[in-house]
């Protein structure tokens, strides 16, 4: 199999090491260690744009982790870690390289977005808050297909962005649940199997539970 | 209002039971794949003629010996399919005097399908005769192999050899891969063919889609 370029990954990188670096020099009063809140979500993932083109199913199967750290009460700086597995059943017609190939095919494309994020949000600390964010980052494309007897993968590194709305509800033990969508679009990279370069963006909903903080 | 966090708890159980991936393996057809592939370039109309010798080229193994029981229901499907498409078989089966020379070749080769078992949740009832042994399932990790047959034939274009080489382009290959089972063989094998054929529309005598196979 081919090794994803180092173009990529290093700019990813570079992307969040910024990232890391504007919440390390923002000009805040020093932290304490319950300004930074932790969010556990279970995903579900949605193929949109090009993505159906290779998986076409909603996922059910993914989830992530992200730490919000607030600079004040209406503004939050983070990171987050996901993984999503969307996958389909196939019988069509799949070019790899020169060849077109047939025959009943699983596929799957596993995605792992590396983010930094900023948050702001509106509503009392209190009660019920909605927020829109933007992540920015790494995502790692793991694309799979078994085809008769065999199977090929190829991971891809992208650079992508992922904006974000929301909402969190306070309830028991002083936390909160989380009801957000997010939209991620890695910006094109390969090769993939099919030795093309491809964008594969998706939608996510999640819900999950973090310690509020405030 | 605080919402019970007994009852999200309860959503999020219900969600995680969602979390299935699709199971694929329904019967050895699920292993069975076609790949084609051609030369870009070739003008596939330029001539109606072809040979298709009546004997098949077998590759195997050190040691295995390969069934030859299909050898003539492979050769009489790709005949009447090329006829289909508008080729007529040369009368005296010399390949001079034909434009193209389709040769088949059936082979065995043994397959590591391992790397199924994380893709497809690890589970599979089925018992393949081709196998070197069977899958317990409850058991992780482990490794199968079985064994394959192909079956491929490559065209050529007589019109493009190269008379200082004396070599003879291909200009469309086809191979089939499945697992060798003492089944439903023969028809896996004409709806395989049938298949190549299909996600080949490029080799016709015309432009004109091709007609119904009979």
């Amino acid at each position: 199999m081919r090794r994803p370029g180092l173009v990529l990954p290093v700019v990813g990188l570079v992307c969040l090491v910024c990232l890391v670096c504007l919440v390390a020099l923002a000009p805040v009063p020093p932290a304490r260690a319950d300004d930074t809140m932790y969010i556990g979500c279970y995903q579900m993932s949605y193929p949109v744009g090009m993505t159906q083109d290779w998986v076409k199913n909603e996922s059910w199967v993914g989830l992530s982790i992200e730490g919000r750290h607030f600079l004040e009460p209406s503004l939050s700086v983070g990171g987050l870690l996901g993984a999503h597995s969307l996958y389909d059943r196939s019988f069509a017609v799949t070019q790899l390289g020169s060849f077109d190939v047939s025959g009943d095919q699983y596929r799957n494309l596993t995605v792992f977005p590396i983010l930094g994020t900023v948050h702001v949000y509106v509503g009392d600390t209190e009660g019920t808050r909605l927020f829109a964010g933007v992540g920015a980052g790494a995502y790692v494309y793991r694309q799979l297909l078994d085809v008769g007897a065999y199977s090929l993968y190829e991971t891809v590194w992208h650079v992508g962005v992922a904006p974000e709305l929301g909402v969190s509800f306070p309830v028991e033990w002083n936390s909160r649940i989380f009801v957000q969508g997010r939209f991620h679009y890695p910006f094109r990279g390969g090769p993939y199997l099919d030795g093309q370069s491809h964008s594969y963006p998706f939608v996510s909903l999640g819900v999950g539970f973090g310690k509020d903080p405030l | 209002m605080r919402l019970p966090l007994v009852c999200l708890l309860l959503v999020g159980f219900v969600l995680a039971l969602a979390s299935c991936t699709p199971n694929r393996i329904s019967g050895n057809t699920s292993f069975d794949l076609v790949a084609t592939s051609y030369d870009h370039g070739e003008n596939f109309a330029s001539g109606t003629t072809f040979v298709l010798p009546d004997t098949i080229a077998h590759i195997a193994d050190g040691g295995e010996t390969l069934d030859t029981q299909y050898d003539q229901q492979i050769l009489a499907r790709i005949r009447s399919n090329l006829q289909a498409r508008g080729y007529v078989a040369d009368a005296d089966g010399d390949p001079v005097d034909a434009d193209f020379v389709v040769l088949a070749v059936t082979a065995i080769t043994t397959v590591d399908v391992s790397s199924y078992w994380g893709a497809w949740g690890g589970w599979w009832g089925g018992y393949y005769p081709g196998g070197s042994y069977p899958y317990y399932p409850g058991y992780g990790g482990t490794t199968i192999q079985f064994t394959t047959g192909s079956v491929g034939w490559g065209m050529f274009d007589v019109n493009r050899r190269d008379p200082a080489t004396g070599a003879t382009p291909v200009v469309w290959m086809a191979i089939l891969n499945g697992l060798l089972d003492e089944g439903n063989v023969p028809a896996r094998l004409d709806k395989s063919i049938d298949q190549a054929f299909a996600q080949s529309p490029y080799v016709v005598t015309s432009p004109s889609p091709p007609a119904p196979r009979p």
